[in-house]
């Protein structure tokens, strides 16, 4: 069974990157489409001709598209990806620095997400046809069908205008930013700001996570619920008709035990599917609450038509994308070998 | 597990919750207590992001930061008479040709670096600008020699009259760096100044210094205690320009306090603010305008009639009120309000569909009947109101005018393509980068071996010619210079060679316990944190 | 062997009918399903009727009214106004043509791209398959909405690009759903004796291929409706959809934008249009999955 799974890793792993390569050659083949001039982006407003000539040959953009092309390839396996034309720095600090920023928000939307899913699925589950289920359904479709940049306005609007509860967006207030300054050690505010022990940055950065986080937790949270409500049903009937004949019915918490455990195997590869639609809901949901993140990064790119840009954050996102399809594949194989043959 | 067991266990479980929150609650408790030293912070929001910091070669939004750190030799202040007002030069004469410039350099004054402040860090500075020759440095196109006369007098030669303290006092290419900087690079580890520049350090005389370099997020700026202005108690010791892209997180920080100078906010909100009692809006003229440029040189604008016909289509008044709720002026021609060589007397079209209807008919299309395409810049509210006010109104001429929001790129790259196949009306803002209305003419109406930013295609030699000899005299005649620059205005509008939309006025929202704000609309989006002082 | 093959077609037909007639019953029985349904008409109807009893039907098309500017919702307009002073309800409802029109394009179009190439795949297998399947999980490879933004970004902002764009994004997901029935169906005892008395390749995956594959492509349709309007929507908000002065309602929420700080309606409206279409397709379509696929292995579950 073993060599099976090995087998089937390898294979998937070679697959995961021909379709890297594939998704490299379809970006490119995209964004050179452009019929904007990359050399006027770079040089600024008022340029001269000169001015852009010499941009065009600095940039390379006078060879054929092949050639560029191929330069393109040669570089990234060497790991640049080249120099962002709207900002002038290399494309990899761009990303890298966005990166751990966006990693955070979906993490801890995930994170509500899974705990407020299972909470609800379960109750949902037990409740099975009344009021109470009816109820979770509703709010799961509700959370699936919410448009993200909508919900993220309307939360902006209660909470942070109407209440003043919440901030309106940014990662840290200014003030505490000058007073208490925090230490990028991961990139991640919440851990940092623990290992640094700087209290009031780490009470600072959580408040300004809780508004984005809701507002990208909807859909995710939708399908936790719809998921954990479908397994539960479907292992209490299973278990319930069998074992129930058979030695008397069972203690429910144990089979609740036993429901949820194989519930949550199913949650972390909906999640995982899920991942994906939650990584484009960042990035309507970062211009929105002015997050600087990879979301608000590969927005402006793709807006400004910056294509070495737009390149890297889509290849770095893909490559992301692609890996974690990967891992809930590879999950799955352990979970139900048949899959390998 | 057994009862007894488990109990224990979540006993154990939640002691140790308990203890972690409290630990945490004490510690914020604490940490707050030891109240570090607040120094005092001005905080300016932008909505514009910054690219880079090299003073020579910066053409784009970082002046907002380099006007604090850097000095030029003369300052342009319209509300001061002159206008012209002593930086690093205390004063400047020229030559009756124009042709030869001296100024005379402030003493006392050193770099943030140490190095003293003369006469060899203007040549070094002016002639590194120019080498370079990227950005605005053609500015300093007609100067031929540069001389050190001794310390603190450096003298300009140039090959043509033109107006040097212009030029000098202009916000791009005209900053004055330490001329150690190549040395300060090398021993930072950088290859040249440019980089050791743009990774975010600076060598200027102005009253702050670079200390934080994050171009796309934030800048921080501490007081250099050296400068030669001095300081008093209430200036601020630190200044930070955030990059807030969003208009309505502007409006909510002004509002809240989290920051205290904003630059945009929707129009819409700004009556409200106006009677809120803890900010203070301030208004001035900016010297930005927005036109619509018709292409000269396709149907149906080739006709200068049906130009003009346009012209009175268009509802000027409702488009002020309604898009910039009356933060602007109809343009009474390219010369934005404010600005000087802008006259109020030059004619100006109005909102007069009958007459619009006439001059259609007398071109011979009493129906209209065109399909036009417009482009303008996606993502301005402001240009997206305007235009979708024209279209509507150009339905009543039966004109079917497509608009379509482009990227800049994108639509510059139509218009410098086969003009027959180009955009009808191209509608940008434009700004100078030199105070005068020769920067306006040159770029706009002049004409063209290759399309650049005269977008219409209007290539009138008669026209270059007035604009040409304005240029010439502006150094030593600027009344006829003037003169000459109003009849080549008066000349594009009878033309009807743009559409003259309107002006832009600047905005900015400040906190009311601080004192000292006032525009430069020379300096655009420039805060000049120096002037601040806080109240309370 | 010519009755064994012409036989089984007719009395699968009627099987069919059956089939569909029982789950038609079980969907409309359960309430949730019953108000989606309701949801979904209601919005059909407003498309075809709405411009003829939208208040303001010429502001609607664009036609400003600056003095109205920025109302808040009153007796003249329900939904308060817009920054030119246009009336918001009867944006809204000009809109609702707009969104179903460009949701059911954008499925409709994947669909007959998508599901003869996975037929295509799956029925020949081998080569041909493994090359197409490939490509598709190339594809598949790119996060829904990030290549449909670069698409739209290059191919310049308007209602069209959009929708091509978001059909770029979408085909592929019908042609791994056609591939998996296709798989299956082709190994199938009646479509093995087809081949063997000799009908064309064509023929077979046009008449036994193409129908099996239809089924799960349907209720994966229902679902995409309510996703594709949402992208759709995500698109406008960019920039990269509709253009001003149409009354989409992404871009409206888009220019609502600016102004919801003191004028909260404009954002607000447009966006519960969104949401109560979609959630119409998503009540809809969920209960149809759940009528229909009761036990899940792995699925797609946008």
């Amino acid at each position: 069974m073993a060599r099976g799974i090995g087998q089937y890793v390898l294979r998937r792993a070679a697959h995961a990157f021909v379709v890297v390569l594939g998704v490299i050659l379809i970006t490119f083949i995209v964004s050179h489409v452009i019929p904007g001039n990359p050399a006027a982006l770079w040089v600024g407003a008022h340029p001269t001709a000169q001015q852009i000539q010499r941009a065009t040959e600095e940039l390379g953009l006078n060879k054929p598209i092949y050639v560029q092309f191929y330069i393109y390839l040669t570089n990234l396996l060497r790991g640049d990806l080249g120099v962002s034309i709207r900002t002038h720095d290399t494309v990899l600090s761009d990303v890298a620095t966005g990166l751990t920023a966006t990693l955070e928000l979906i993490i801890s939307a995930f994170v509500i997400a899974v705990v407020a899913g299972i909470l609800v699925g379960v109750y949902s589950a037990s409740h099975r046809d009344h009021v109470p289920d009816h109820a979770g359904r509703l709010a799961a479709i509700f959370g699936v069908s919410m448009p993200p940049f909508w919900l993220a306005m309307i939360l902006q609007i209660i909470f942070s205008q109407t209440l003043h509860v919440f901030p309106l967006g940014s990662r840290m207030s200014i003030q505490v930013s000058i007073m208490y300054p925090l230490k990028t050690i991961t990139g991640f505010n919440l851990i940092d700001s623990m290992l640094t022990l700087n209290f009031v940055a780490f009470g600072d950065s959580f408040w300004h996570l809780v508004l984005p986080s809701l507002a990208l937790a909807a859909y995710p949270f939708g399908l936790t619920v719809r998921m954990i409500r479908t397994m539960m049903i479907e292992v209490l009937q299973e278990n319930y008709t069998r074992s129930g004949l058979a030695w008397g019915l069972p203690s429910r918490l144990i089979l609740f035990k036993y429901a949820l455990k194989n519930a949550i195997s199913s949650t972390v590869i909906a999640l995982g599917m899920s991942f994906a639609y939650t990584l484009t809901g960042a990035f309507l949901d970062e211009l929105i609450f002015v997050w600087p993140g990879l979301g608000t990064y590969t927005a402006l790119s793709i807006l400004a038509l910056d294509y070495p840009a737009i390149m890297g954050s889509v290849i770095v996102v893909a490559i992301f994308y692609v890996i974690i399809n990967l891992l809930v594949d590879i999950f799955q194989a352990f979970l139900d070998p048949r899959v390998t043959l | 597990m057994s009862e007894v067991k488990r109990n224990l266990w979540k006993l154990v479980a939640v002691v140790i919750i308990v203890i972690v929150v409290a630990a945490g609650a004490l510690g914020y408790y604490y940490q707050t207590l030891q109240k570090p030293h607040v120094p005092k912070i001005v905080t300016s929001a932008v909505i514009s992001e910054m690219i880079t910091a090299d003073p020579s070669t910066e053409f784009s939004n970082s002046i907002m930061m380099l006007s604090n750190l850097y000095e030029p030799l003369i300052w342009y202040d319209p509300s001061q008479s002159p206008s012209f007002v002593p930086a690093l030069a205390t004063s400047w004469e020229s030559s009756d040709n124009s042709q030869t410039w001296t100024f005379h350099l402030r003493q006392g004054v050193k770099f943030h670096d140490g190095t003293p402040f003369d006469a060899t860090a203007v040549k070094y500075s002016i002639e590194r600008t120019i080498a370079l020759g990227q950005g605005a440095a053609f500015i300093w196109s007609p100067v031929s020699k540069i001389n050190v006369l001794d310390t603190y007098t450096v003298q300009f030669i140039l090959t043509s009259p033109t107006p040097l303290d212009v030029i000098a006092s202009a916000s791009y290419a005209a900053w004055i760096m330490s001329p150690n900087i190549e040395n300060l690079a090398k021993a930072a580890g950088f290859t040249d100044a440019s980089a050791w520049f743009n990774a975010g350090h600076d060598a200027g005389t102005g009253p702050y210094m670079l200390t934080k370099w994050d171009p796309q997020n934030e800048i921080v700026m501490d007081k250099f205690p050296d400068y030669w202005g001095g300081w008093k108690d209430d200036q601020f010791d630190k200044a930070i320009i955030k990059v807030v892209r969003d208009e309505t997180v502007q409006e909510q920080m002004i509002k809240s306090g989290e920051a205290q100078v904003v630059q945009q906010v929707p129009f819409a909100d700004i009556p409200s603010l106006q009677g809120d009692a803890n900010v203070k809006v301030y208004t001035s003229p900016q010297y930005q305008n927005l036109l619509g440029f018709f292409n000269n040189k396709k149907f149906p604008f080739n006709n200068t009639l049906v130009r003009q016909a346009v012209s009175y289509a268009i509802p000027y008044d409702q488009i002020v009120t309604g898009v910039l709720h009356g933060f602007g002026t109809q343009s009474i021609g390219p010369i934005p309000y404010g600005m000087p060589g802008h006259f109020d007397d030059l004619p100006k079209y109005t909102y007069d569909l009958n007459k619009a209807k006439q001059l259609l008919t007398q071109a011979g299309y009493p129906n209209g009947g065109f399909k036009l395409l417009l482009t303008y810049m996606t993502g301005d509210t402001r240009e997206e109101g305007t235009v979708e006010m024209i279209k509507s109104s150009l339905k009543d001429l039966n004109i079917d005018l497509d608009i379509r929001a482009m990227t800049w790129t994108e639509q510059w790259s139509l218009a410098q393509g086969d003009p027959s196949k180009a955009q009808d009306i191209f509608v940008m803002y434009w700004w100078p980068t030199l105070l005068s209305p020769y920067d306006f003419m040159l770029n706009l109406f002049h004409s063209e071996s290759s399309v650049i930013f005269n977008l219409g295609y209007y290539y009138h030699p008669d026209v270059d010619s007035v604009i040409d000899q304005g240029y010439a005299l502006e150094g030593s005649d600027k009344t006829q210079a003037f003169a000459l620059y109003k009849q080549a205005q008066k000349m594009v509008i009878d033309d009807a060679a743009v559409l003259f939309l309107w002006d832009l006025q600047d905005i900015h929202i400040v906190r009311s316990n601080i004192s000292g704000f006032s525009y430069n609309p020379a300096y655009t989006t420039v805060v000049f944190f120096y002037l601040l002082h806080s109240i309370g | 062997m010519n009755e064994v093959a012409s036989e089984s077609m007719p009395v699968q037909r009627q099987q069919h009918f059956r089939e569909f007639r029982v789950f038609l019953k079980l969907v409309l029985k359960n309430p949730l399903s019953l108000t989606g349904t309701a949801i979904i008409v209601f919005f059909v109807v407003l498309a075809l009727v709405g411009p003829f009893i939208a208040p303001y039907p010429r502001q609607a098309e664009g036609v400003p009214d600056i003095a109205n500017q920025l109302r808040p919702p009153d007796w003249e307009h329900w939904f308060g106004t817009d920054e030119l002073g246009r009336d918001l309800l009867s944006r809204i409802i000009f809109g609702a043509r707009i969104s179903l029109m460009t949701s059911a394009a954008v499925v409709a179009v994947a669909i007959i791209v998508g599901m003869p190439l996975g037929a295509i795949a799956g029925y020949y297998g081998e080569r041909l398959g493994a090359v197409i399947m490939r490509i598709t999980d190339m594809f598949l490879a790119f996060p829904p909405l990030l290549l449909a933004l670069v698409v739209a970004a290059t191919l310049g902002g308007s209602l069209l690009n959009a929708i091509l764009a978001l059909i770029i994004t979408w085909w592929p997901w019908y042609t791994r759903l056609a591939y998996g029935q296709a798989s299956a169906t082709r190994n199938l005892p009646y479509v093995d004796s087809a081949r063997a008395i000799g009908v064309g390749d064509a023929k077979i995956i046009a008449r036994h291929i193409l129908p099996a594959t239809l089924a799960p492509i349907l209720i994966q349709a229902t679902l995409d409706l309510g996703s594709a309007i949402i992208a759709a929507a995500g698109l406008s908000f960019l920039g990269l959809g509709a253009q001003p002065p149409t009354p989409d309602w992404g871009l409206m929420v888009n220019m609502g934008k600016t102004y919801f700080l003191q004028h909260w309606w404009y954002a607000t409206f447009p966006g519960l249009a969104i949401l109560v279409l979609v959630l119409g397709f998503n009540l809809l379509g969920d209960a149809i999955r759940e009528a229909t696929d009761p036990k899940l292995s792995r699925r797609r579950l946008i």
